[in-house]
Formats: structure tokens, C-alpha cells, sequence
């Protein structure tokens, strides 16, 4: 008997250590996000979270998943949710609804909505609920380009649409170096910087309805109007001469290679379009200039409407959703869903964060060219949300892939364009 | 600092708790009537590798052909949907391309591998054995290399720069030296290049594995056979093809084997190269997109199923080997 | 060995394939200690072509440690593995003293049943037992997803297999006039197995070993789905870098090098138990 007691201590104790050792769930007063943003900008909302959390006796966490629409997959089918995820893409977020708190009862919905610009809390809405809002926005219709190259070669900031042709025309006969830079890489989401391209064109060709429409899948990609757009990218991107190495180049080089923009020599490109993030892929020189508002190399325009179309602004945002309603994560979410994020101190560790409020003060925009960005969104008179990363996410990766497989010359635009309209069956 | 000691913590813990399970168990079993005990014994040594075979394994495999005939939500609910996922994989076209790249790594890459692992066996076994040391250690060492560190070290030799700029990618740089314009290496899939490329990859990766178990099979032919063979005047060649690889097949067969159903389930050089663009796609490969991409649990596995399926005649095949080799002893 | 006729042509030939073999990885050491700029716009031979031009500097490593994660990953790393190889030796040497030692009914249907179950895919497992993971910790309250134990089970659930097999074929060279006189000497199955069986095997044991912490350093899919970001592991940290070549080659040359250091190691220190373990496991 005595065997028997030690045993079954022993085998008790062993239970006991288990369980012991193992962390429990996190406590109350902790709230985790995960997010898509890195550097600089992770360690300026960070920095805000901390602020506001020693005031609210909350420890907030914000850690950077690699790939944030794959990995936020996994956490979840793993039960490892975050309290608060932030999106990139509203079409991946509505994926999750069944699992993720309507935000009305998690903040106070109508005041947010009330400094929002227009729009933007209509981004990740089933059934009637709003499941995420903005953290943060950016601004995809931009032209970077470097004014010393441009003032070396005498050229001007293009102003119309009509205006660029001519001087990617011109830049081509100079050979001085190519108009464009265009990169579209970037590993397992390879494709994603085309989408961009093309919903640039659908919006400002076909307007604020029918680009909707398009993304909601009731406009299809082998149509007339998304045809244009893509003919009309494929005249910036695909004709030779415009692109280093063309679009085969195009599909190996990532998207945040922007070197070339800074290059002299006859490899430099003039323009790249690309979202407002693109500071932070710069060459640390020229961060370390930008940081300190020297713009020596770093100018932007908006990219120009052609003629007869309408002038739109292309944006996209993070938007975050709640996958509980506990006392701290309602907190974080109505602080970092309302205009006051970004008004602690991310600016001056960020100087490119933009808010998607239209309360937000602009005279917190230090840097001039975040400034005229903000000038852009709040002003622009159609606006669309990148239409890709709306959609669901399934037609989102084919898209990627499809326009990859037309860009590097794989296949034609109709097949492409066939391969994507097939997978919204797969919905 | 704090990870550090977490770390050994719950090393030290998980190691200790495990050889404690073993003890409690036995002094458990002790405590029964000599009659039960005899015969629950065997089941102290065995029981908890079948539990968690079991477990993870034979369950999960079971349950993922059942998930095959079904549709999963993100919060975890399902429902039945028949041969639907199966019929939408074998009605997709990037389907059959996929299958087509699997037959073609599984024709292609492990007879390379064994023949590349052979030749290089052969060969240093007539050089000396200083020389043969240091060769084998080269051909094995990338035996040892993640697949990711792989994939850097070949993204590298593949690397692209438009024409003009200064390729850093060894393949380009050698190509232009030659009068070529620099290539997308992995982006050419005439005659399925690419996917040869990634081969490559594969044969570098592997063939030190079979290097080694083959020249082991190798030093283990009889001398005297050997003797036989050159007071007969053969060849160097044919030593090998008539007296030495008859004497090793049985080894170079199992080799083949192995290097067989690594080729199958092909997926890390892939997804970290291409990621499984440009038409280099495998099964399982697509198994990972379709799961943690685009959430669709349902085709997901079904395509691992298909991928089961494939392996089983190898599988049968392993186990009746494995049994010849027990009725030899 | 005398007998043997040496050829210089062939000592040539393999000297070649090495060097070929070489390259690759020599390329990429070189690169990990070059400086961004001159990476940038040269192939890593710059180095052989302007020798006295280069700027070897050792930023690339720092910035992979500290910028890029890989000083935390390093020790998570450490922390699947070093379990994830101890735990299935032990089930495998006890399973496998069971299987040679011990007489029970099924005894050979079920080793070979094991064995068969060598070439289950492991996607074929990973969803399911996610799934179990969580039902699990409903009941319990007791989060195994996301921790290293996790992986730790994974690892040698599917460890067994092999393990098995190579402890087994290893035991089976033991005499059992010793196993036998341990018993009339009155020794019990536990005693044996620890004082006996268990120390007679460790070269069977170090070559599994050896091998296991390979597999288990270099595997992406358990680690990613099991353990994930909170611990990440090496080969993750490393997968999120690829393709950032923005500021040249260097730095994601480093983050190999530095997950690259430790198999490195282990292969060049303990290179004779490795291959004593590859070929117990598939020559027969």
C-alpha cells in the first residue's frame, strides 16, 4: 500500500508541475496586437502604446507578424488570437467575422465616425456591423522622384496626364536613364504592387461606383473598363524602354527596391510610383536625409488623371478589429481607433504616419511632403480603398499571382485576366 | 535575458517530466499481480510511443482524409460537403500543372541524386583517403543546410540585375560574361527550366546523403570479388557496372526510395524560391497556400490526401523491403 | 589499400564537383562580411579581382542580431530542439527495448506498422492536431499551441519511425545471454533498460541524435504552425527576411550564416557519428 500511495503522489505532483508550468492565459490587464507594420513605424505606435497604457495601468504589445495575412491564419486556427489584430486587408479581416467582436460593442462607434474622413469606417462592414476601422492610412497614387536627377536632366514636374507621356517619352529618347522603376516582388505576396497599378486606373476610368463594383466582384476583369486600365498600365510598365529590363525585371525585383531612384548613373530611373510607406525603403542615407527634411533627393507629385477621367486618390489603411470585448482591449481599441493616435509622439519617430481622421491636426505633419499627402486625402474628390486587398482573399492571391504571370509574359491579358474572374467561383 | 532562462527552464522541465512518466509508470505496473504485470509490461516500454503515434500521427491523419470531404470555417464549424473539393482540384488547371511538376521531380531528381551520390562514391574510393575525406565533407556538408539557408545561397547564384548593372548573381555574371543578356532565372519555365533549376537545388542538397550510404556500400564489396574481376583484366568501368553495383543495388534501391519520397513531398525549396510562381508549383506546396493563404481547409486537404495516396505504393513497397531484410537475419 | 591504383585524373575530377559544391556556400560567407555598398554593386569574386579594396566589416552580423531578430530566434531555436531531440530518443529506446527485448502478442505487426508510418507527409497531421491542440486546452485550460512543448511532441511523434527502427537494428546486436543473465540475477526490465541496454547504445544513440537536431534546426512548417511568432525560430526569422535585398545582400547573408553555424558545427565536430547513423538507419 505504501508503493501504491507513493505512486499515486507522485504521478499527482507530476500533474501539478504541468500545469504549473505552463503560462497561464495572459492577465487581464495585457493587451496583444498584431500587426503588418515594422521599423520605424512599429516602434512609433509602440512608443504611443506605451504612453497610453502606463496611463491606464495596461501593458499593451504590439509585435509584427512576417507575413500578416498567412500568419494571422495560423495564430487563429492555433488559438492564438491576439486581443487585437490590424489588417491591411479588409477583405482578409471580414474573412474572420464569425470570430471577431462588432466594434459597436466594443468602442464608441459613433463618435469615431464622426472624425473619420467619409468612407473609411465603410471598409470591413457584414451584416449590417462594422468589424474594423483605421489605425492608419496611406496614400498610393503618388509619384516619388529625385529633384537633383531632375534638375540635372532639366526636366519638370509633369502636372497632367498628357504632361507624364511626354516625359517618359522624352526621358526614353534621352537615355539618361529610364522613366520608370517598377517592381513587383515580394516573395509568397509577389504581384500585389500590379493590383495597385490597375486599380489606379479602373478608379479614375470608371469612378467611384463602378470601381466598387469591380472589386465586389460584379464588374469582371475581362471587361472593357478594367481592360483600358490595364492597357493603360501596360503603357507605363510594359513598353520597352520605359522599365530597366522590362517586365520580366519587373517580376524579380521587389517592390521596395528604390536605389535606382537614387542612382546617377544611366541605370537611375526617374519615377516610381508607390504608396506613401515607400520612405521606409529608402537607402539609409537618404532616410537619414529625408528624416531631417532635407529633400536634396526626395520628391513626390500625384500620379495625373488622363484626360476625361476621374481625378481619384488611391489609399489604403490598417484596419483593427477586436477578437474580444474585455474592459482593456475596449481601451486600446478606442484610443487607437480615434484621432488622438499619432498625436503622442509617432510623428517625430515616424515622420510618414498618416490618420485616417480628418480632425487629426495637420500641423502635426512636420514634413512637408507628409503634409502635401494629407493635403491629397483629405482632398481628394474620389477616393477608393485598394480594391485587392478588399476582396476576398482568395481572388486577392490569384489576382497576385495572375498579374505576375501577365507581367513577366507567362500568359496574355485575357488569360490572366480569365484565371481571376474563375476564382471568384471559389469564394 | 528573460527568453534565455525560459528557455532552459522549460527545456529542463519537459525532459525531466518525460523520464518521470516512464518511472511512475513502472512503479505502477509494479504494483499489480505478477500475472497482469507480465503481461502490461511490454506496454510500459511500447505505450507511450503508440500513444503519441497515435495521437499525432495516425488520428490526425485519419481525421485530415475526413476534413478532405469537407468545408471549415474560420471559428472551427463544418460541414459536409462530398467529393466537392476533390472535383473543384481535379477541375482546376493550375492543378494539373502541379501534378505535372511532381512527376517530373519524382522522374527526375532522384536518379540524379543517386547517380551523382554513386559517381561521387565510386570515385573517391580510388583516391587517397585524405583526399576522399575532404571531399565527402564538401558533397555532404549542404545535407546539413535548412532549406531557407539554401534558398539564400541560391537566390544569390540567381540573382537578377537589368542589363547595364552590375550582376552579384554568379549565374548572371557568367552568363553576360559570355555575351548573354541577364535571365530571370526562376521565372523561365519553357521546358520547365525553372523547376529543373530548383533540381538543382535539390541534387546539391541531397546527393551527399546517398554519397555516403552508398560508399559505405561500396568499401563493404569483398576484396576478393574484386581481385577476381582485375586477374580477368577488367576495366575500371567494368569492376563497377559488373561486379560492384550488382553487389550494392540493394542499398542503392533503398537509397532511391528515401530520396524518392523526399521528392514527393517536395515544399520548402519551392515555396522559398518561388514561392510557387512562374508554374514551379508542387503539391505540397500548395497544400501550405491553399491552407494558410487563402483558408480553404477543405481542398487543403484533400490535395495532402492526393499526396497520401501517391505515397502509399512506395510505402507497401518500404515495408515488404524492410521484411525481406528481417527474414535474412 | 596498396593494391589499389590511384588516378590523378579522377583525385581532379572530384576536386572540381567539390569546389562546384563549395561555391555557393563560399559566396555567401564571403558576402555576410562585405560592406552594404561595395555588396551592392559587386559580386562577392570582387574580392579575388581587387583584394586590397575591400572593406570587411562585421555590421551585417550585428544588424541580423539585433535589428533583424536573429539573437532571439537563436535561442528559441535552441529551445525546440534541444527537447525535440532528447524526448524521442528516450521513447525510441524505450520502444525499441520493448520490440527486441520483450515478448508480446502483435509484437511484429506493429513495429512494422510504425515503420510504415515513415512517409506520412507531416502536412497530413498538422491541421488535425492544431484542431486537438485547442479542444485540448478548452478542457484543460492548459495552452500547449504556441508554446515549445508543441513542437516538442510533433517532433517526436514523427521522429519515431526512423528512431525506432535504428535503436531497434542497433539492440538487436546485443547478445541476449547478457539480457538474459540480468534477469536470473533477478534485475527487472527497468533496471536493464537503464543500466544495461541504455548505456550500450549510445553510439546508436548519438548518431540518431545528431541527426534528429538537424532535422528539427532546420524544420520551418512545425516550428511556424506550432510555436510561431512569439518564440520565432531561425528558419522563420530567416523565411520573413528573404527577398529583402534593398540594402545589398549582406545582412540576409549574415542571418544564414548565423542559423548555418550551429549544424556547421555539429557536422564538422561529430562528422564519424553522423555517418555511422545514416548508415545504421538505411544500410541493412
Amino acid at each position: 500500500m505504501k508503493k501504491l500511495k507513493a505512486a499515486i503522489v507522485a504521478v499527482a505532483v507530476a500533474a501539478g508541475t504541468t500545469v504549473a508550468v505552463l503560462p497561464s492565459a495572459h492577465a487581464a490587464d495585457t493587451v496583444t496586437i498584431y500587426g503588418g507594420f515594422g521599423d520605424a513605424q512599429a516602434d512609433a505606435f509602440q512608443l504611443e502604446l506605451d504612453k497610453f497604457g502606463a496611463a491606464n495601468g495596461i501593458t499593451i504589445k504590439y509585435t509584427k507578424l512576417a507575413a500578416y495575412d498567412t500568419d494571422i491564419r495560423v495564430k487563429v486556427k492555433a488559438g492564438q488570437a491576439p486581443d487585437i489584430g490590424m489588417w491591411p486587408q479588409p477583405g482578409g479581416l471580414l474573412d474572420y467575422a464569425s470570430v471577431l467582436e462588432p466594434l459597436d460593442t466594443v468602442v464608441d462607434l459613433p463618435a469615431i465616425q464622426k472624425t473619420l474622413i467619409p468612407g473609411w469606417d465603410k471598409l470591413a462592414v457584414k451584416g449590417g456591423k462594422i468589424y474594423g476601422l483605421p489605425v492608419s492610412a496611406n496614400i498610393k497614387s503618388l509619384v516619388w522622384y529625385n529633384p537633383a536627377n531632375f534638375a540635372a536632366a532639366g526636366y519638370k514636374v509633369p502636372k497632367t496626364d498628357a504632361e507624364l507621356s511626354a516625359l517618359t517619352a522624352k526621358i526614353k529618347k534621352d537615355g539618361k536613364g529610364y522613366p520608370w522603376c517598377v517592381g513587383i516582388e515580394s516573395g509568397g505576396a509577389t504581384g500585389w504592387a500590379a493590383t495597385d497599378w490597375l486599380e489606379e486606373y479602373v478608379l479614375r476610368y470608371g469612378g467611384v461606383a463602378q470601381y466598387n463594383d469591380w472589386w465586389k466582384g460584379k464588374i469582371k476583369f475581362n471587361s472593357p473598363l478594367v481592360l483600358k486600365a490595364a492597357a493603360k498600365f501596360a503603357d507605363v510598365a510594359l513598353t520597352k524602354g520605359n522599365v530597366n529590363g522590362g517586365g520580366k525585371a519587373i517580376a524579380a525585383t521587389s517592390f521596395g527596391t528604390t536605389a535606382p531612384l537614387f542612382a546617377t548613373d544611366k541605370n537611375k530611373c526617374f519615377m516610381m510610383r508607390q504608396g506613401s510607406f515607400i520612405t521606409g525603403f529608402f537607402p539609409d542615407a537618404i532616410k537619414a536625409e529625408y528624416a531631417a527634411n532635407n529633400f536634396t533627393h526626395v520628391g513626390v507629385f500625384k500620379l495625373p488623371t488622363p484626360a476625361g477621367a476621374t481625378d481619384g486618390v488611391l489609399g489604403g489603411g490598417d484596419l483593427a478589429a477586436a477578437f474580444n470585448a474585455n474592459p482593456a482591449t475596449k481601451k486600446v481599441m478606442g484610443y487607437i481607433l480615434s484621432d488622438k493616435l499619432g498625436q503622442n509622439g509617432t510623428l517625430a519617430v515616424y515622420n510618414s504616419y498618416l490618420s485616417a481622421h480628418k480632425t487629426f491636426p495637420s500641423s502635426l505633419y512636420t514634413n512637408p511632403v507628409t503634409k502635401s499627402i494629407a493635403g491629397y486625402l483629405s482632398s481628394a474628390k474620389a477616393f477608393g480603398f485598394d480594391g485587392s486587398d478588399l476582396s476576398p482573399a482568395i481572388v486577392n492571391a490569384t489576382e497576385w499571382t495572375e498579374l505576375t504571370n501577365w507581367v513577366s509574359g507567362k500568359k496574355t491579358l485575357a488569360q490572366a485576366f480569365d484565371a481571376i474572374d474563375a476564382s471568384w467561383k471559389k469564394v | 535575458m528573460k527568453d534565455m532562462l525560459t528557455a532552459i527552464e522549460a527545456v529542463f522541465i519537459g525532459i525531466s517530466l518525460t523520464i518521470f512518466v516512464y518511472w511512475a509508470l513502472d512503479k505502477v505496473t509494479n504494483l499489480l499481480p505478477r500475472r497482469s504485470k507480465k503481461a502490461l509490461k511490454p506496454w510500459v516500454f511500447i505505450g507511450p510511443v503508440v500513444l503519441l503515434i497515435g495521437s499525432f500521427i495516425v488520428i490526425p491523419a485519419i481525421q485530415s482524409i475526413r476534413l478532405s470531404f469537407m468545408e471549415e470555417d474560420i471559428d472551427g464549424s463544418t460541414k459536409w460537403v462530398g467529393l466537392e473539393n476533390y472535383k473543384s482540384i481535379f477541375g482546376d488547371e493550375n492543378f494539373r500543372q502541379m501534378l505535372g511538376n511532381n512527376l517530373l521531380w519524382i522522374a527526375i531528381a532522384p536518379a540524379l541524386t543517386v547517380a551523382f551520390g554513386l559517381l561521387i562514391a565510386q570515385l573517391s574510393n580510388q583516391v587517397k583517403p585524405r583526399i576522399e575525406a575532404i571531399i565527402k565533407s564538401t558533397i555532404f556538408m549542404p545535407m546539413t543546410i535548412s532549406f531557407v539557408a539554401a534558398a539564400t545561397i541560391w537566390r544569390l547564384n540567381f540573382a537578377y540585375a537589368p542589363e547595364g548593372q552590375p550582376q552579384i548573381g554568379l549565374f548572371n555574371a557568367i552568363w553576360t560574361k559570355l555575351g548573354g543578356s541577364p535571365q530571370t532565372w526562376m521565372q523561365i519555365d519553357a521546358f520547365k527550366f525553372n523547376s529543373l533549376l530548383l533540381i538543382v537545388i535539390f541534387i546539391w542538397l541531397n546527393a551527399g546523403f546517398a554519397m555516403v550510404l552508398l560508399s559505405a556500400a561500396i568499401k563493404s564489396v569483398p576484396e576478393d570479388t574484386l581481385e577476381a574481376g582485375r586477374v580477368d583484366g577488367a576495366s575500371r568501368s567494368q569492376l563497377f557496372f559488373q561486379i560492384i553495383l550488382p553487389q550494392i543495388w540493394p542499398t542503392t534501391l533503398a537509397v532511391f526510395i528515401t530520396v524518392l519520397i523526399s521528392a514527393m513531398k517536395i515544399f520548402g525549396i519551392v515555396l522559398a524560391m518561388t514561392g510557387g510562381n512562374f508554374g514551379t508549383n508542387v503539391l505540397a506546396q500548395s497544400f501550405y497556400l491553399q491552407y494558410f493563404s487563402y483558408g480553404n481547409t477543405g481542398i487543403a486537404m484533400a490535395t495532402v490526401v492526393i499526396l497520401m495516396l501517391a505515397i502509399v505504393p512506395v510505402m507497401i513497397y518500404q515495408i515488404r523491403h524492410y521484411r525481406r531484410v528481417e527474414a535474412d537475419h | 589499400m596498396s593494391k589499389k591504383k590511384r588516378y590523378i585524373g579522377t583525385t581532379i575530377t572530384l576536386s572540381v564537383l567539390a569546389f562546384i559544391w563549395l561555391l555557393p556556400t563560399f559566396g555567401l560567407l564571403i558576402t555576410s562580411f562585405r560592406e552594404g555598398s561595395q555588396a551592392q554593386i559587386t559580386g562577392w569574386w570582387d574580392i579575388f579581382a581587387h583584394p586590397f579594396n575591400q572593406n570587411w566589416t562585421l555590421i551585417a552580423f550585428d544588424q541580423a542580431l539585433n535589428k533583424k531578430g536573429l539573437a532571439a530566434s537563436f535561442i528559441s531555436s535552441f529551445a525546440v530542439t534541444i527537447p525535440a531531440t532528447v524526448l524521442p530518443l528516450l521513447f525510441a529506446a524505450y520502444a525499441a527495448y520493448g520490440f527486441t527485448f520483450l515478448r508480446f502478442k502483435g509484437r511484429e505487426f506493429l513495429f512494422s506498422a510504425i515503420i510504415g508510418l515513415l512517409v506520412i507527409p507531416i502536412e497530413a497531421a498538422l491541421v488535425p492536431v492544431l484542431k486537438m491542440f485547442l479542444s485540448f486546452e478548452k478542457h484543460t485550460g492548459i495552452a500547449l499551441s504556441g508554446q515549445y512543448a508543441a513542437a516538442w511532441f510533433v517532433h517526436s511523434a514523427f521522429a519515431m519511425p526512423l528512431a525506432i527502427y535504428i535503436m531497434r537494428n542497433y539492440m538487436m546486436t546485443i547478445p541476449t545471454a547478457l539480457i538474459e543473465a540480468a534477469r536470473i540475477d533477478g534485475a527487472e526490465d527497468y533496471k536493464i533498460f537503464w543500466r544495461l541496454v541504455l548505456p550500450i547504445s549510445v553510439p546508436a544513440l548519438a548518431s540518431f541524435a545528431i541527426f534528429q537536431f538537424l532535422w528539427v534546426w532546420n524544420d520551418y512548417l512545425i516550428a511556424f504552425v506550432f510555436v510561431g511568432n512569439d518564440h520565432p525560430v531561425l528558419t522563420y526569422t530567416l523565411l520573413s527576411m528573404l527577398g529583402q535585398y534593398g540594402e545589398g545582400w549582406q545582412v540576409v547573408a549574415a542571418g544564414s550564416f548565423i542559423s548555418l553555424s550551429v549544424p556547421l558545427f555539429i557536422f564538422f565536430s561529430l562528422q564519424r557519428y553522423f555517418v555511422r547513423g545514416l548508415t545504421a538507419g538505411a544500410v541493412k
